[in-house]
């Protein structure tokens, strides 16, 4: 290759190292990993894994996993026990004594075996990743895991290949971003997902899985493997996992659903918006949806079972029954007051439908309507009827073509009586028209 | 459940939910049954249709007989990979990943990728040949094909594209309909099947090793594990996958079966010599009708399209899974770039091949039989470990029984390959 540089021509890129660690340095996981462990001038093992105390911000190594050299047993060796390390091997301070019986305390991950190589969720991305590597600092005596290295650099080191293609590279681009980019992913916004990883780290960071959105959410765990699907479902709080449930593809709700004790999946279903709960439970075998509704809160249960009683592609099997209701002889300022009663359990606040004693449907306004109106104008004279109230029967496509002819957000289903039964709004209608 | 009359079901339109019980069995055989089937019909391929005409052509009835323990074999490996697909939900590339870190993953991904690159070669020599009988020019009939591979992947939603294999698979009846229209001697096949002859001679064991090599293929575990997960197949629900898996395996050699007779009936009778399953179709025409000639000609197509789609995408899929690289045709092109460099180059590479006027082609698919025959080892054993893993596997690992045969048929499989690699590398 011509023009190739010298090494020493510029500094060495990050974890690559030839002197002894200083303070306050990084290094990564594969290079420690296979190293010998000497104790007491004699070589005694080999390293093959790293125990970490998860319930720290930066998991900090209490322990090494050892294969000892007679024999090939798995062994534990307290950190405390460590002296140092080069690239010739890691000294312990005492020989062979420092071996103890494998086991790994709670809240302990063994960081070779249950997150290299693995998935990890970036929370901070919202993305899948597979770890390549462990971005380690050494500090004050102690080691943490600083960061999760999930670039192609990462791949290149553990192949064991960086110095080769480092010089290649240097030799045709010198300045390419490959040497200078390490993708690295702070462990603040990593969520490890092996099965058996201790739930202290899980509920760390349950409040930035609560954060991420919706659809993310849901992305998420479609591109996550089955194992890690669940481990990660079971972890969300009940409403993010409802908001997620409701993005997820029909396949995989039920799949999800499964992943669940009957009591939470229960208390998921009660949080989805009705209509999407009915779908669910349509696609579930007749004993499991029964389990389920009887583990509900009965009035929620009783909403789903109506819905479920109407085909899926149906106006009936994509309405709401929650919408916002008001009555006639209301103010604006009045109905004001009750929007912002009912709009904790109302998903969609766009649209208000007025609603006599009866049960019947007698207008439509919508929220937009009631601010801009005099606070003391009645609701009767402000709403106007609605251009097309649908059946239950209606298909979806009915129901796309009509809201689109009358650039209507929501319609409402009403039985042959003209009593209202429910909301069907444009996203339901959306979701059946392009997937169904 | 305690159902409240409904309002609506008097009207037809809404009697889907209560019909779904008496749908329920059905639907669920349909929602597990697939993959087995369909991976089994892939391994008839372009290369594999070549071989079993060539041992037909070659050696006459005298070794039918192979295909039974073929088969038998190629249960066990299938059987294994669907049921780690089931229980893990993962992929093997993931698993090799998982379990053996990078070095050996690197390695087997790069040699799956040379191995379908050959195989993908392979399938469009196929398409071209197959073309060719009924008058159409490769050049005209190549770009076309790797254009419509190109289209079914991309536009296609999984539920089409499984249904257009599986309706690819009933066209292997083709061969079965050559077969018959061939007129064999029902007698000597029969003793040819039950009767195990061996000459010992260099060909007739090469030809027997090709044979199982072709068979059982490092891909086909890799292709079927991944379409069991993408399935989301439940544990309960295995049982139903095995029996997927082994019809798929049974009819497939079935249909091998089948080729080889066609082409011992006709060829090997007249004496005649074969290179390409393209021969095969042309020396059946004299010698079986041009029915039998034409059906042959479609089956190779039919196996050669069907095939042509699958490897190069499948592939893409087990290394950007293995490497973590953003993966999926629901992607753009600037969030997965290696995903769509890989597949385009694929298909590019594997089509424009066929292209290059004076190419060493069978040269080429030596090679990639070759890379197939190296890596077959590592992955069976790879298979083995992960499969008797209790950790991973837990109750579902492999038994006594069944690991010790397991072992022992990989251990046969493997002194095979390395006879196959010795006997080409020989010449």
């Amino acid at each position: 290759m011509p023009g190739t540089q010298n090494d020493n021509a510029s500094a060495p890129p990050p974890g690559v190292r030839s002197e002894p660690p200083r303070e306050g340095s990084f290094l990564f996981l594969s290079e420690l990993l296979g190293l010998p462990v000497v104790g007491a001038g004699e070589r005694i093992g080999a390293l093959v894994d790293l125990l970490a105390d998860a319930s720290g911000a930066y998991p900090r190594v209490r322990a090494l996993r050892v294969r000892t050299r007679k024999g090939g047993e798995l062994k534990r060796v307290e950190w405390e026990d460590v002296e140092g390390w080069d690239e010739g091997g890691i000294r312990l301070k005492r020989g062979a004594e420092a071996l103890r019986p494998l086991q790994l305390l709670s809240a302990e991950i063994p960081l070779a075996q249950d997150v290299l190589d693995r998935q990890i969720v970036d929370t901070d991305d919202a993305k899948v990743e597979r770890v390549n590597d462990l971005h380690l600092l050494h500090a004050r005596g102690d080691l943490r895991v600083a960061h999760v290295d999930v670039g192609f650099r990462g791949l290149v080191r553990r192949m064991g290949w960086q110095r080769l293609v480092d010089a290649l590279v240097r030799g045709v681009r010198p300045g390419s971003p490959y040497l200078k980019t390490e993708k690295l992913v702070s462990w603040k916004h990593v969520q490890p997902l092996a099965a058996g990883s201790p739930r202290v780290r899980l509920d760390l960071s349950r409040a930035a899985l609560a954060g991420i959105h919706p659809a993310d959410l849901a992305e998420i765990l479609e591109d996550l493997d089955r194992r890690e699907r669940a481990v990660l479902f079971r972890e969300l709080p009940v409403e993010a996992a409802a908001d997620a449930l409701e993005e997820v593809e029909p396949e995989l709700q039920r799949e999800l659903l499964h992943a669940l004790e009957p009591e939470k999946a229960a208390d998921v279903l009660e949080e989805m918006q009705a209509d999407d709960a009915a779908d669910l439970l349509a696609d579930l075998p007749r004993e499991e949806s029964a389990e389920l509704l009887a583990e509900m809160e009965p009035a929620e249960a009783r909403e789903v079972e109506r819905l479920l009683t109407y085909d899926e592609d149906s106006a009936g099997g994509m309405m709401n029954p929650e919408f916002l209701r008001l009555s006639p002889e209301l103010t604006a300022s009045q109905a004001l007051e009750r929007v912002r009663e009912q709009a904790r359990n109302i998903a969609h606040l766009h649209d208000a439908f007025v609603v006599g004693p009866d049960g019947k449907l007698t207008g439509v306004l919508s929220l937009r309507d009631i601010i801009v109106a005099k606070p003391e104008s009645r609701v009767l004279g402000l709403m106007h009827e609605h251009p097309a109230p649908l059946k239950p029967d209606d298909k979806a496509r009915k129901v796309a073509e009509l809201a689109a002819k009358y650039n209507l957000f929501s319609l409402p289903v009403e039985d042959d009586s003209g009593k209202v039964l429910g909301v069907v709004t444009v996203d339901d209608v959306l979701e059946k028209v392009l997937h169904g | 459940m305690a159902e409240s009359p409904a309002p609506a079901r008097a009207t037809p339109s809404s009697g889907v939910r209560p019909f779904r019980s008496r749908w329920a069995r059905f639907l669920l055989v349909a929602s597990v049954i697939g993959p087995g089937i369909i991976t089994a019909n892939v391994d008839n391929d372009a290369g594999g249709i070549a071989t079993y005409s060539i041992a037909g052509a070659e050696f006459g009835y005298t070794l039918l007989w192979t295909l039974v323990p073929i088969t038998l074999a190629l249960i066990l490996v299938q059987e294994m990979t669907a049921r780690m697909g089931v229980v893990t939900g993962k992929g093997l590339s993931d698993l090799i990943r998982e379990r053996f870190g990078v070095k050996s993953t690197f390695f087997v991904m790069l040699a799956l990728v040379v191995a379908n690159l050959g195989n993908t070669v392979a399938e469009f020599a196929g398409v071209a040949g197959s073309l060719e009988i009924f008058g159409v020019p490769r050049w005209i009939s190549v770009p076309i094909v790797a254009g419509l591979v190109w289209l079914l992947v991309v536009k296609g939603t999984a539920r089409v594209v499984e249904r257009i294999f599986l309706a690819a698979c009933v066209f292997y009846v083709a061969y079965l309909i050559a077969g018959f229209l061939a007129r064999p001697d029902w007698g000597e096949v029969a003793r040819g099947t039950l009767i195990p002859t061996l000459p010992f001679t260099g060909p007739a064991l090469t030809m027997v090793v090709t044979l199982v090599g072709t068979t059982i293929a490092p891909w086909m575990q890799f292709y079927l594990q991944s379409a069991i997960v993408e399935k989301g197949v439940r544990v309960e629900d295995y049982p139903l996958s095995r029996l997927d898996v082994v019809v798929g395996c049974i009819f497939t050699d079935v249909v091998a079966f089948f080729i080889v007779l066609a082409c011992a009936a006709t060829i090997y009778k007249a004496g005649g010599h074969i290179d390409t399953a393209k021969d095969a179709a042309l020396a059946l025409r004299p010698l079986a009708g041009k029915y039998a000639s034409a059906l042959f000609a479609f089956g190779l197509f039919n196996a050669s399209v069907f095939a042509a789609s699958i490897l190069p995408l499948s592939t893409t899929y087990y290394v950007c899974e293995a490497f973590g690289w953003e993966s999926g045709i629901d992607k753009r092109r600037d969030e997965a770039p290696q995903f769509y460099f890989l597949y385009a180059a694929m298909i590019v590479v594997g089509a424009g091949l066929l292209l290059v006027p004076g190419l060493p082609l069978l040269k080429i698919m030596l090679l990639s039989q070759t890379a197939n025959g190296v890596l077959l080892p590592f992955i069976l054993v790879y298979m083995l470990l992960l499969a008797g893993d209790e950790r991973l596997m837990g109750r579902y690992r492999n038994g006594r029984w069944l690991s010790v045969t397991a072992w022992a048929t990989t251990a046969l499989l493997v002194l095979l390959t390395v006879a196959m690699l010795w006997l080409t590398l020989r010449g």
